[in-house]
């Protein structure tokens, strides 16, 4: 027990070191953290009528952005996979990272549900036994299960791996590789379970539609390498982690199959929308063509579109993909073109028309933009600690033979991440 | 009251202090009582705080008729304290062997909005920002594509030559999505067909709004807004009393009138007789007269969500 | 409202008269009331120069069709019920200008105008006993009372009027 207090002790201890680059990182972060604390403190106390979400587009960019992190959290699975049940040992060095940013990822997308309700302090009413969650109907408390129990998998995980590291001792199989294999289907559930949210309502055409899921799963396997691939380009620049050459080839790999299919699926629904051209239709033709003079999003699925095509042609062609600096603009494309698909091209428009055919537009205020950052950045700060320990550990910088570092030990040794 | 007991459990605490040190006894038990002290005593005061009392409310279906009872006077003078207004909340029941129905008669509605701020005085719906329950949406004849009607018609005179108007408010589906979609059984079918909500069960995560297709879910963004002048001191608890921010609301077809014997305050409103409302259980009552004998259509039907909404043309 | 003030209508009488002209009428007897009384409100206290005797007591009632002068001038002139043919006895009666006058030569009372109006719109009697054209008011579970035709019809131009229809939904603003 007290070997455990101390070993978080140590990891606390870890994560608040680090060269003035970190601290500037990390301030640069809570920065934002604490902007978006206080423009949620004005929904708080106002109520949402701050935002411009209305009764007609009743969910906004919280929820898409909600949307697209599941698809981080779920994207961790492309680590898992390989690792686990291939063991390939590249790939086995990193796992625990992309573990812990669908930790994070998970974390985030459930803030972006607690800023997004009305009455964040009832959530207690969702908890089994004490609340009343509406299983197995609702298919929001189905994500709240498949979230938590997410949460709890990629948790456990690495915090054992990375616990048993730390004690210098051999990881007991029993005691992970179950729960490993959970995790990997466990990934599929949560964006699964997201994605028959939406398509499980018959009164939204727009999403009512059996690919959606698909979908999102390819497209989580399209922004999570794409993220992955900057995250451990940074991780290998700015920490003693050594990540093989492999693993990008293998995320360049993976995005070869997963940006083609993202649009040849796109594809798919486009020619189902507009090749019937049944009024169920209008959501489609309002977000890519505008409608009845309403046009707010048309700019931005086309942006999205152009983005994801020039990523695939960069992930296809082996001159682009091969030279480092246009991989990363790829990469940077496929996030934002995939977020936006996403967001503005996907959860808004399914509200526009309303099921009256009333036509109201919405895009996001400051005051919800600066809440979503400060929800980016709480996930980036978190990441950023958490993989400091976790580096450290696996380094073998952070373990249990080391001395406890004294207080003149840290004033000296103050050049970690 | 609040204050005293809150001085109490300080006054414990400093006793407990005393006693202790007065004594040998461990530091650390010493400081477990009188954490333990606190904690009761903040939780004691705390109970009683209407925030606490709020946030610990049970869901409509677990309250005793003591809990009613003692929440319903909470409500009525916490109305009272803002507004001046005494109004009565009261919790009337489903009727045994009644199931409501409503139908609309298109050949005769104008499209005159009587019943939509009928409704809003009914219900206490607010004006700023304005919640409203029905829509009158004015469409072209000859055609049913809602994108080419409009809500927002604002003429001298109705009917437009040429239009027809489709009043829409919640249809109580006998299978409603909205229903489905709640994670927290905050709505819910009541045995009469009313589709209610326990305004202080909701989280205002608005999944149901998402899941209707008939918009017929209006959110609080804010504190609702009402003027005094405007409070209908006849509130029913899963109907027209005034809600708290950040909840979902609903039309429940004034069910605190219409459990007593009364029609919905739209009905009433009505100055051409286009609204027709009754048991559907009875085979002599107008709506089931109208089914039986009218050319009645449901609007989207093709969702499955099996309306007791029913249009038709006499 | 008083009960006192209501005009009882046994509907059983009226089902009875409709029978012999009605050949479906077995098929939909199961949903037509049969204990029900339906009330239908009273109007003749409500109209600005009822009784009509008031000033027609003085006068000799001239049965020929023609146009009229002074008085109710505007409501020949703006007579717009039935064809050519109708002008005010038509439904008034000669014998006793406080009256109504059915086809049958029956006279009615003001308080019985429906019964005059449904002898011509047969469809209407129809669906204004089932409760389906009309207004109701009263309790859905009480008695049902029912506003007289010319609650809402002017007779002499019985076309609905046009209305003014409340303000619509307030515009959505951005924040």
């Amino acid at each position: 027990m007290v070997r455990f207090a101390v070993y978080v002790l140590r990891m606390i201890a870890c994560a608040a070191r680090g060269s003035r680059q970190y601290y500037l990182w990390l301030g640069t972060l809570l920065v934002f953290v604490a902007m978006g604390g206080v423009s949620y403190a004005h929904h708080l106390s106002d109520g949402l009528i701050v935002t411009n979400m209305t009764d007609h587009v009743s969910w906004g960019i919280g929820i898409a952005n909600f949307v697209y992190f599941v698809g981080v959290a779920a994207g961790a699975a492309v680590l898992v996979v390989p690792a686990y049940a291939y063991h390939r040992e590249d790939v086995k060095e990193i796992v625990l990272l992309g573990e812990l940013l669908a930790v994070v990822a998970v974390l985030m997308c459930l803030l972006f549900i607690i800023t997004d309700i009305g009455q964040p302090l009832k959530l207690w009413h969702l908890m089994p036994g004490i609340g009343k969650i509406n299983l197995p109907s609702s298919l929001l408390a189905w994500d709240v299960v498949v979230f938590n129990g997410y949460l709890f998998l990629n948790l456990h995980i690495p915090g054992y791996l990375l616990y048993r590291r730390y004690l210098g001792e051999k990881p007991r199989p029993i005691a992970y590789l179950p729960f490993v294999f959970v995790s990997m289907i466990w990934a599929v559930t949560i964006h699964t379970v997201t994605a028959f949210l939406l398509a499980g309502l018959g009164s939204r055409h727009f999403w009512n539609t059996p690919i959606l899921a698909p979908r999102f799963l390819i497209s989580a396997g399209a922004s999570a390498p794409a993220l992955l691939i900057l995250l451990f380009t940074a991780i290998r620049r700015y920490t003693k982690l050594d990540v093989k050459d492999s693993v990008f080839e293998y995320f360049k790999y993976v995005l070869r199959i997963t940006m083609p299919i993202n649009l040849f699926l796109l594809g798919c629904e486009v020619f189902h929308e507009f090749y019937t051209g049944a009024l169920h239709s209008a959501s489609a033709y309002y977000l890519y063509f505008g409608l009845h003079g309403h046009s707010m999003l048309t700019s931005f699925i086309w942006t999205a579109i152009a983005f994801n095509v020039t990523a695939t042609a960069i992930f296809l062609l082996p001159k682009l993909r091969n030279n480092q600096k246009i991989l990363f603009a790829g990469c940077g494309l496929t996030i934002v073109g995939i977020w936006i698909e996403k967001g503005m091209g996907l959860i808004f428009p399914g509200f526009i028309p309303n099921p009256l055919g009333e036509i109201v537009e919405y895009t996001p205020n400051a005051g919800e933009i600066i809440v979503s950052l400060g929800i980016v950045a709480l996930g980036a700060f978190l990441f950023t600690i958490m993989a400091k320990v976790t580096i450290a550990i696996q380094t073998g910088e952070l373990r249990l033979e080391q001395p406890v570092p004294t207080l003149q030990d840290d004033s000296t040794e103050a050049a970690g991440g | 009251m609040k204050k005293d007991e809150a001085s109490c459990a300080g006054a414990r605490v400093e006793k407990l202090v005393e006693l202790r040190l007065s004594k040998d006894g461990s530091r650390r038990s010493f400081l477990k009582s009188a954490l333990a002290a606190a904690v009761t005593g903040t939780v004691a005061s705390g109970c009683d705080h209407p925030f606490v009392k709020d946030l610990l409310q049970k869901h409509y279906k677990e309250l005793s008729d003591e809990d009613k009872k003692e929440l319903f006077q909470r409500i009525e003078q916490r109305t009272h304290a803002w507004s001046g207004v005494r109004v009565k909340v009261s919790d009337p029941q489903p009727l045994d062997g009644v199931h409501w129905g409503y139908a609309l008669n298109l050949n005769h509605c104008n499209g005159n909005r009587r019943c939509v701020e009928a409704c809003a005085r009914e219900n206490n719906l607010p004006n700023d920002p304005e919640i409203r329950y029905i829509r009158v949406v004015e469409a072209d004849n000859g055609s049913q594509h809602l994108e080419h009607g409009t809500v927002n018609y604002d003429r001298e005179q109705v009917p437009e030559p040429g239009k027809y108007y489709l009043p829409v408010q919640c249809h109580q589906c006998r299978n409603p999505p909205c229903v489905k979609a709640c994670p927290t059984k905050a709505t819910w079918q009541e045995p009469d067909g009313i589709v209610v909500v326990d305004y202080d069960w909701c989280i205002g995560c608005r999944y149901c709004q998402a899941a209707c297709p008939y918009h017929a879910r209006r959110f609080n963004w804010t504190v609702p807004s009402i003027e005094p002048d405007r409070i209908n001191p006849d509130q029913g608890y899963l109907s027209n009393r005034i809600r708290p921010v950040g909840v979902i609301e609903k039309c429940t077809f004034c069910l605190h009138r219409v459990r007593r014997g009364r029609y919905p305050a739209c009905f009433e409103a009505c100055p051409t007789g286009a609204r027709k409302f009754g048991n559907l259980a009875d085979p002599s009552s107008e709506v089931r007269q109208i089914i039986a004998s009218k050319r009645v259509w449901i609007l989207k039907e093709d969702l499955g969500t099996d309306p007791r909404f029913f249009y038709f043309y006499a | 409202m008083s009960a006192g003030r209501l005009v009882l209508v046994a509907f059983v009488a009226a089902l009875a008269c409709e029978a012999t002209h009605a050949p479906d009428q077995a098929a939909e007897r199961p949903f037509a009331p049969t204990h029900e009384e339906i009330l239908v409100e009273p109007r003749s206290h409500l109209l600005p120069t009822y009784p009509c005797t008031s000033c027609h007591d003085e006068r000799e009632a001239q049965p020929t069709r023609r146009r009229l002068a002074d008085y109710h001038r505007t409501r020949y002139d703006d007579l717009k019920h039935g064809d050519d043919a109708f002008w005010c006895y038509q439904c008034h009666a000669l014998e006793d200008i406080d009256k109504l006058r059915m086809a049958s030569g029956q006279l009615i009372s003001f308080d019985e105008a429906w019964r005059l109006c449904t002898s011509c719109h047969g469809d209407k009697q129809r669906d204004f006993q089932r409760g389906i054209h009309g207004l109701t008011i009263g309790e859905w579970n009480g008695k049902k009372h029912r506003r007289s035709c010319t609650g809402c019809h002017d007779p002499h131009n019985p076309r609905f009027r046009s209305m003014t229809p409340e303000k619509p939904p307030a515009p959505v603003q951005s924040r």
